[in-house]
């Protein structure tokens, strides 16, 4: 009996994308069961928070003072319900760095370490065709996995604050909505490079996990940088929560919009003395929160430049390199 | 006959410093199974993975069945059917998952050979790699690298962590396999007896040379073994005829000598015929002594 080689013919047949994803899967069992469990985990509790929340009423401790301080709203299972929410939209930060790293790390660090790269390599003439089998199911796998999680929060951030408009605020920003999803790629390529250039699992996760701080630094340096050029000026106790706010700057007496450390350069006596600030207005840089989605398609589409980069340096360098 | 393995003054230098092989001149003719023998450390595993395209050269040039495996490593991998010295398969797929891989890895991959093969062995095609032995995870090995149906058949070391049983189940196997498709096997092995058995041509490497390259027939009628220290065998066979001195198991003195062509008439041939395992044995101790004296040689100057 050969029950599964009826299935094994030459690629090209359509159902072949399926079977080498499914392959991929089982290669990576123990990765991907964490990571689609925490994810259909995940949904499910804030679903059944969600409808319990809705169908016990307990949402109008959210949208009404004064039953808000109701014993309702403060003993109870409702309090718990609403802390549930807050910790599920903590975690959606953490998501796609653990995501990322565990589904993006072993793809080729552990064929490396464990010697089937080399059984692979020697059966198929490509390694980019091989590359590409192993790598493609588990970064589309892991995006999907972080869109699921990036929407559920979008769902329990309107929840729990039923007041705010999502398409119209930054609040929650990077930590829902299809950026959750266009991070967890990132943060799989960054360790699907690394892991094709060190060979080893355990350190391509150490490695990673610092690289993909340094990054997530740089990408957040230049952003702000980028986005204080189209930022608007306003009295710092007046933007808004939903305003992306991006730093503190004075109106000097000439009308100008300057830096603290150009401000006391200015007038060096303010170092001494202080100043009137009705003379000296406070400044809020900061980006409406109608331009939420700009933001976020931008920021998305140099992330995926970035991650995409990574893909073609893991890809250079199993092309490139000799396996153990 | 056609040569498809060829190394041409191959060197291949670690770390800028250790050469695994320097000045390797060898050929592999089409249709043979060819047994690469030498110790630890000697290269045969840097030269064959240099014929798949796994190692760069440091010099000289390789051929695999016609193509620059460094220039074309594809075309190289096309023409090879590759058993490492570990078994390395993935630990959760099953068997029939592996064949179903290597379909899709490979255009032309035999599965149902591949399936044929493994069952042969009675092995499950249900059973995950992990749950095989050494022995058995080196024959899905070969029964996936037969199946590649390449004209070339690399093993490297695949009997090292076999037991005696599945050493002959995997070269009759192999035999099996190259005899009727064709193909051109190079194998390397510590395993003397089983080469015997299973090869036509011998090749020895020692400390990254060529120091023997013939074959198998031609190792056993060329050389005789003489109980004698290296000295007592110079005087009675000649310097030109002394090969190498190695102690027997038991630790009595012999040595290695290159048999006349044609025997000189009415004199017997001297000592007795040798082993494939003394040739072989015979061959590295002259190596080593060559290295040696080489060091000594440089080091002097």
């Amino acid at each position: 009996m050969t029950p599964r080689l009826s299935a094994a013919r030459p690629a090209g047949a359509s159902w072949v994308p399926l079977r080498i994803a499914y392959l991929t899967f089982r290669i990576q069992r123990f990765e991907w069961t964490i990571v689609v469990g925490a994810t259909f985990l995940s949904v499910l509790v804030s679903a059944l928070v969600a409808a319990w929340i809705r169908s016990a009423g307990f949402d109008k401790c959210l949208t009404d003072d004064a039953f808000s301080t109701t014993l309702t709203c403060q003993t109870g299972v409702a309090p718990w319900l609403f802390r549930i929410t807050g910790l599920s939209l903590n975690l959606v930060v953490i998501f796609p760095i653990i995501a990322g790293l565990l589904i993006g790390g072993p793809i080729v660090a552990r064929e490396l370490e464990t010697g089937t790269a080399r059984l692979a390599w020697s059966l198929g003439p490509s390694r980019l065709h091989w590359f590409l089998q192993r790598a493609v199911p588990a970064l589309v796998m892991v995006t999907l996995a972080g869109l699921v999680i990036g929407l559920t929060a979008d769902a329990l951030l309107q929840l729990s604050r039923p007041g705010i408009d999502l398409d119209q605020t930054f609040i929650g920003f990077r930590a829902r909505g299809p950026l959750v999803g266009v991070n967890a790629l990132v943060v799989a390529s960054v360790a699907l490079a690394v892991g094709s250039i060190i060979g080893r699992a355990v350190p391509t996760l150490i490695l990673s996990l610092i690289l993909v701080g340094v990054l997530a630094q740089a990408v957040d340096k230049v952003e702000t940088q980028l986005l204080t050029n189209e930022a608007v000026a306003t009295r710092s106790f007046n933007y808004a929560g939903d305003d992306y706010y991006l730093a503190s700057r004075i109106q000097n007496d000439d009308g100008r919009i300057v830096t603290w450390e150009e401000f006391y350069a200015l007038h060096p006596e303010f170092n001494e003395n202080g100043y009137n600030p009705d003379d000296y207005p406070d400044i809020a840089l900061v980006i409406p929160g109608s331009r939420y989605h700009d933001v976020e398609r931008r920021e998305a589409l140099a992330l995926l430049a970035i991650g995409g980069l990574f893909v073609l340096v893991a890809a250079a360098t199993v092309v490139r390199r000799r396996p153990r | 006959m056609t040569a498809v393995l060829e190394a041409h003054g191959f060197g291949k230098r670690y770390r800028r410093r250790t050469w695994a092989l320097r000045g390797v001149d060898l050929t592999v003719p089409e249709g043979t199974i060819t047994a690469l023998v030498g110790p630890n450390g000697s290269g045969k595993s840097t030269l064959i993975r240099a014929w798949i395209g796994f190692e760069r050269a440091t010099e000289g040039r390789l051929s695999t069945g016609g193509i620059d495996p460094q220039r074309d490593r594809k075309g190289a991998v096309e023409r090879v059917g590759y058993v490492p010295q570990s078994p390395s398969l993935y630990r959760d797929l099953t068997i029939a998952d592996h064949v179903a891989l290597a379909g899709t890895l490979r255009a032309g991959f035999d599965a149902p050979m591949a399936a044929d093969y493994v069952e042969r062995l009675s092995i499950p095609l249900r059973a995950k790699a992990g749950e095989l032995s050494g022995g058995e995870q080196a024959q899905v090995g070969l029964a996936l690298a037969l199946a590649t149906r390449a004209p070339i058949l690399l093993l490297d070391e695949p009997l090292a962590s076999l037991d005696p049983l599945a050493r002959r189940e995997f070269l009759h196997l192999m035999v099996e396999a190259v005899r009727a498709s064709g193909a051109t096997a190079l194998l390397s092995s510590h395993v003397i007896t089983d080469i015997e058995q299973a090869c036509d041509r011998l090749v020895v490497l020692g400390k990254g040379h060529t120091l023997l390259d013939v074959s198998v027939a031609e190792a056993l009628s060329h050389h005789r073994v003489v109980e004698a220290t290296a000295t007592e065998a110079v005087e009675v066979a000649g310097v030109d005829a002394f090969v190498g001195a190695f102690p027997a198991p038991a630790g009595e003195p012999l040595a290695l000598v290159r048999a006349p062509v044609v025997a000189p008439a009415g004199s017997p041939p001297i000592g007795r015929a040798a082993t494939l395992e003394e040739v072989v044995i015979g061959h590295l101790a002259a190596g080593r002594r060559r290295a040696i004296d080489a060091a000594a040689a440089e080091a002097a100057a």
